[in-house]
């Protein structure tokens, strides 16, 4: 009788600590070498077989959890962003924290950008198409600063010179100013600059970088932002990483 | 005559007790962190906390080889720690 009473209580302890654990685990999701990034608890459970065939490259498999890359149209293999599902539900897209969150901008849909598409929504909905569920609870963060609340996209294009304006005030605080520059043209030159500066020029133009939020991209004072095309569009955007 | 006295007598099997504890100490924990947990649907917002200003022409229904001046946002969208982490 006292053993049966034993098996009870740990199958009980057992059961806690199972359904507790699952609550919200995504299981070693490796948060130290994420930036930005975008998560949902798409569903329950996942079926992380059938979520593998959506990868095109892996680079770490566990029972618990897949890290890889998955195909987006129109992207490199660099801009893909890594993307971490696990057997509990969770699916989290996100680009190294040696990245600037510019990444996001999704240049191959544009027109999706008012949406509020980003790459990283893109990648998130690829495995979720996949695997079933649901994205409505997409939510944002940045690993690289924890106290941000906000970011903003801005982008432009052109297909001669185009601008836009910005001024982050003085109350917010200003994490990180991240711009990307794109231009597909082959032959003819394309160049973004800062408050008149150049800050990327050339070809074939997939570029990514930050300001200096001190010196560059000051807050309290309107910066402008301007591309420019030598032939067919060329786009920059800016992205701000910020808290009220 | 003598009144027979009964007394009246609860079989109480103990592993049902033992589970009926763990059963509602399992309901518990469960119970609290639904009601407690905040919402985590978050809309993208479509609005202006940084001022921005430009030529914001025919953006919405432009496409990326289309040669029509345009631009894009801005399009803020909030940030919330995930519960996934510490």
């Amino acid at each position: 009788m006292m053993m049966r009473s034993k098996i009870i209580v740990s199958i009980a302890f057992l059961c806690m600590f199972f359904l507790t654990g699952s609550a919200s685990a995504a299981v070693d999701f490796p948060a130290d070498e994420a930036g930005i990034a975008a998560y949902v608890k798409a569903s329950p459970s996942i079926d992380l077989n059938e979520a593998k065939s959506a990868f095109v490259s892996i680079e770490r498999e566990t029972e618990d959890y897949i890290i890889g890359t998955v195909e987006m149209w129109g992207h490199t293999e660099e801009q893909q962003p890594h993307v971490y599902v696990s057997k509990d539900g969770w699916i989290v897209a996100y680009y190294p924290n040696n990245r600037p969150s510019s990444w996001i901008i999704p240049w191959y849909s544009y027109s999706t950008i008012p949406n509020g598409n980003t790459t990283l929504s893109d990648a998130v909905n690829i495995l979720v198409n996949k695997v079933g569920g649901s994205n409505a609870d997409l939510n944002y963060y940045n690993f690289n600063f924890p106290d941000a609340t906000k970011i903003i996209l801005i982008a432009e294009s052109t297909t001669s010179s185009n601008y836009f304006n910005v001024t982050v005030p003085n109350s917010f605080s200003l994490y990180e100013a991240g711009w990307s520059h794109y231009y597909p043209d082959t032959r003819y030159g394309g160049s973004a600059n800062l408050d008149g500066v150049t800050f990327s020029s050339g070809t074939i133009i997939h570029r990514y970088g930050i300001f200096d939020t001190l010196t560059e991209f000051s807050k309290g004072n309107e910066h402008t932002i301007a591309v420019s095309s030598g032939r067919g569009s060329g786009f920059v955007g800016l992205v701000l990483v910020y808290a009220e | 005559m003598k009144l027979k006295h009964e007394v009246a007598t609860i079989n109480v099997n103990k592993n049902a007790m033992i589970g009926l504890v763990f059963l509602i100490l399992i309901i518990f924990i469960f119970a609290v962190p639904a009601f407690t947990e905040t919402d985590l649907a978050q809309e993208i917002e479509d609005e202006n906390i940084v001022n921005s200003s430009g030529n914001n022409t025919g953006d919405q229904a432009a496409g990326l080889n289309d040669t029509t001046n345009r631009s894009a946002g801005p399009v803020s969208i909030p940030l919330e720690k995930p519960p996934f982490i510490d």
